[in-house]
């Protein structure tokens, strides 16, 4: 049988989030394209010609669609939320355009087929260009997603673009793939040691060669999973590859959240950042200068003994008067990053919201308990916005105060590893790839031949690698 | 989560007026001592809290050092209010008499009409209680009123960051005429659990 996966055929990953999708080939380290999850009005549609030209480029299928190409004539990703801009500043004189910006994925779920099946039209056809009916697909889904997601998915894919194969991976699962590949040598070597399986020399940079010895054993498929992306922050525990839906808890506290706080206290400050570029600022402020503190009290009389080395000012231009316009950075430094640990700090956040630490560790106690230790023993992290310098090791802190508080005298102390690795940013993505280019990728794929058989609802289970 | 008062635990060493321990203030002659070797002091303990505890939307009491503290930050939040509302910003002297009026100004005690705490405090049971605890309370008054001012304009004449406004250089000492410290005036609008004083 044909191989799914060749170097000259890669499989496509795609991994669509609330905020940004991560497009790319299996195999690669890094996703080809990060762009935003938005799909907007065409170029041409959008303020009537003249204007209508600089976002052209990678935009639109037709340029001079009217109505009647309206459906055909859209952009995605960066052009999208460029157009739509310049569809809202001229909203008064030129003609309506495809609708305004539609962003199909909410909270993590799809919640728009139509906009989605339109992204991954223009990621497989304009970005990545290639012929979907020569690749496989591997799409990821967020937990707790209705099997009927996943025939809708599978129905968009095979019929629509006529793909080779089709993979649906949980993005908690593909996370503990990418932590297991890239944790230390030394762990590995321990690990290989005491299970006993062939040892094989490879390094981290050519994942091809790693996964032929991480998926042998499901041992590495146990672990509790910390994603905290754009929208929403998820804690999902995996036992032996298998999400245990039952205690998956979302909070609201995510990047959105962070960089609300930085803007609020720019604002109370009364920084002079033009509104309009606010929230751009503050991201670039947020990813850029933000880290986690120890302690908030401490941090603060860090703060008061050396200014000079932690105030910091930042020259930003502004694009519209073309004159610069200075900001100074003070406390939000720490204290953004500061609201998963303390959520009553964050106006957004309903009260009553527990802190991160909290979460996992009332995540892992709905377990059942003879997975307890293995899921404090390999907490994986995943999503942009786990990027803050420190925060893994503020979670491990807080978590191993939790559950020391517990322990009965004599008991064993609870090992907690909190896995802060160099794939974080693009976890699922870099999983998703790693799982793609393992030789059983063909066998657990679905094909095009089995949904023609079978029907959609081959795609509802998607099956891990399992010992030989 | 918020920070609590250093208080709260042994406050049955001081005397309780209303609620509130009459904790004695340090004024240099040596109060008990903790392991960073500053001193215990309510004052300085509720100019350290203010910032950290003024971002949270909740706090519980959990003792009677918690009432004095809640008490005192709510002080230090009408005096930042006071210096905020003032433009061009006040320099030192003005700030230090600024400060001074809101200390001496007339205070509602606990059972007045007026009183921010509400029912955390009982009304005072006898005449001498009132008395105390008004005496207390002002001489905290001012103790924070002063040593607010001086770290609200000590960072002009410490390290010459560039963290403050305008003002002058790193080489103004104590009668430095800088503009108050903006990253403390930016907690001026927040309200400490909704109440003013």
């Amino acid at each position: 049988m044909q191989p799914i996966w060749s170097v000259s055929r890669p499989a496509v990953v795609m991994d669509c989030g609330t905020g940004f999708s991560k497009i790319g080939f299996a195999g690669n380290a890094e996703p080809s394209f990060v762009i935003p999850t938005a799909v907007g009005p065409g170029a041409s549609s959008a303020a009537g010609g003249s204007g209508g030209g600089a976002a052209a480029g990678l935009g639109s299928l037709r340029s001079g669609g009217g109505p009647l190409l309206g459906d055909l004539d859209f952009t995605i990703g960066e052009e999208a939320l460029a157009a739509a801009q310049l569809a809202a500043a001229a909203a008064g004189t030129g003609g309506g355009g495809a609708g305004g910006l539609v962003f199909p994925v909410r909270q993590g779920v799809v919640a728009d087929w139509d906009a989605m099946e339109r992204f991954w039209q223009k990621c497989l056809f304009h970005y990545l260009r290639v012929d979907p009916e020569e690749h496989s697909v591997v799409v990821t889904e967020p937990p707790l997603n209705p099997p009927e997601s996943r025939e809708a998915m599978a129905e968009i894919m095979f019929e629509s673009f006529n793909v080779a194969g089709l993979y649906v991976g949980v993005q908690a699962v593909l996370a503990l793939y990418a932590g297991w590949a890239t944790a230390d040598r030394a762990d590995r070597e321990a690990a290989r040691a005491a299970s006993g399986p062939a040892p094989s020399s490879t390094s981290t940079s050519a994942p091809a060669s790693t996964s032929t010895s991480a998926p042998t054993s499901a041992a590495h498929l146990t672990g509790t999973v910390v994603d905290v992306g754009e929208g929403v922050a998820h804690i999902i525990p995996v036992v032996d590859g298998f999400v245990l839906e039952g205690a998956i808890k979302s909070l609201p506290l995510a990047g959105r959240a962070v960089t609300g706080f930085v803007q609020q206290m720019l604002r109370e400050r009364g920084e002079p950042v033009p509104p309009e570029l606010s929230l751009d600022v503050c991201r670039r402020i947020k990813e850029g200068h933000c880290y986690v503190a120890p302690d908030m009290l401490r941090e603060f009389g860090r703060y008061d003994r050396d200014p000079g080395k932690y105030h910091r000012g930042l020259k930003l231009p502004n694009p519209r008067t073309g004159t610069d316009f200075s900001v100074e950075l003070g406390y939000e430094r720490f204290l953004a990053p500061e609201v998963f640990f303390s959520p009553g700090m964050c106006p957004s956040a309903p009260p009553g919201t527990p802190s991160l630490p909290r979460a996992v560790d009332d995540v892992i106690q709905a377990c059942p308990i003879d997975t307890r230790r293995a899921l404090y023993g390999n907490v994986v992290l995943s999503g942009g916005s786990t990027m803050f310098k420190n925060f893994g090791r503020r979670l491990a802190a807080d978590l191993t105060a939790a559950t020391s508080r517990r322990l009965q005298p004599g008991a064993t102390a609870i090992d907690i590893s909190v896995r802060s690795h160099a794939m974080q940013r693009f976890a699922v993505w870099f999983g998703g790839s790693l799982v793609a280019c393992d030789p059983h990728f063909g066998s657990v794929c679905h094909t095009r031949e089995q949904y023609q058989e079978h029907g959609p609802s081959i795609c509802r289970t998607n099956y891990v690698y399992r010992d030989a | 989560m918020a920070y609590h008062s250093r208080f709260n635990d042994n406050a049955d060493r001081y005397r309780l007026c209303c609620g509130c321990p009459l904790i004695p203030l340090n004024n240099g002659n040596g109060a008990s001592v903790d392991a960073d070797g500053a001193s215990l002091d309510p004052v300085d303990e509720a100019i350290e809290l203010f910032r950290p505890n003024s971002l949270f939307k909740n706090f519980d009491i959990r003792g009677p050092g918690d009432k004095l503290l809640v008490y005192l930050i709510l002080f230090i939040s009408s005096c930042l209010r006071r210096l905020a509302e003032r433009k061009p910003p006040p320099n030192r002297e003005e700030a230090r008499a600024l400060a001074f009026a809101a200390a001496h100004d007339r205070f509602p005690l606990p059972g007045q009409a007026g009183f921010p705490l509400g029912a955390l405090m009982t009304s005072p049971s006898s005449r001498e209680e009132e008395e105390a605890l008004r005496s207390y309370l002002r001489q905290c008054r001012e103790e924070t009123g002063r040593r607010l001012v001086d770290r609200l304009y000590a960072a002009a004449a410490g390290a010459g960051s560039s963290s403050n406004g305008g003002g002058s250089g790193g080489s103004s000492a104590a009668e430095g005429a800088a503009a108050p410290n903006k990253h403390w005036l930016a907690f001026a609008n927040r309200r400490f659990l909704d109440r003013a004083m």
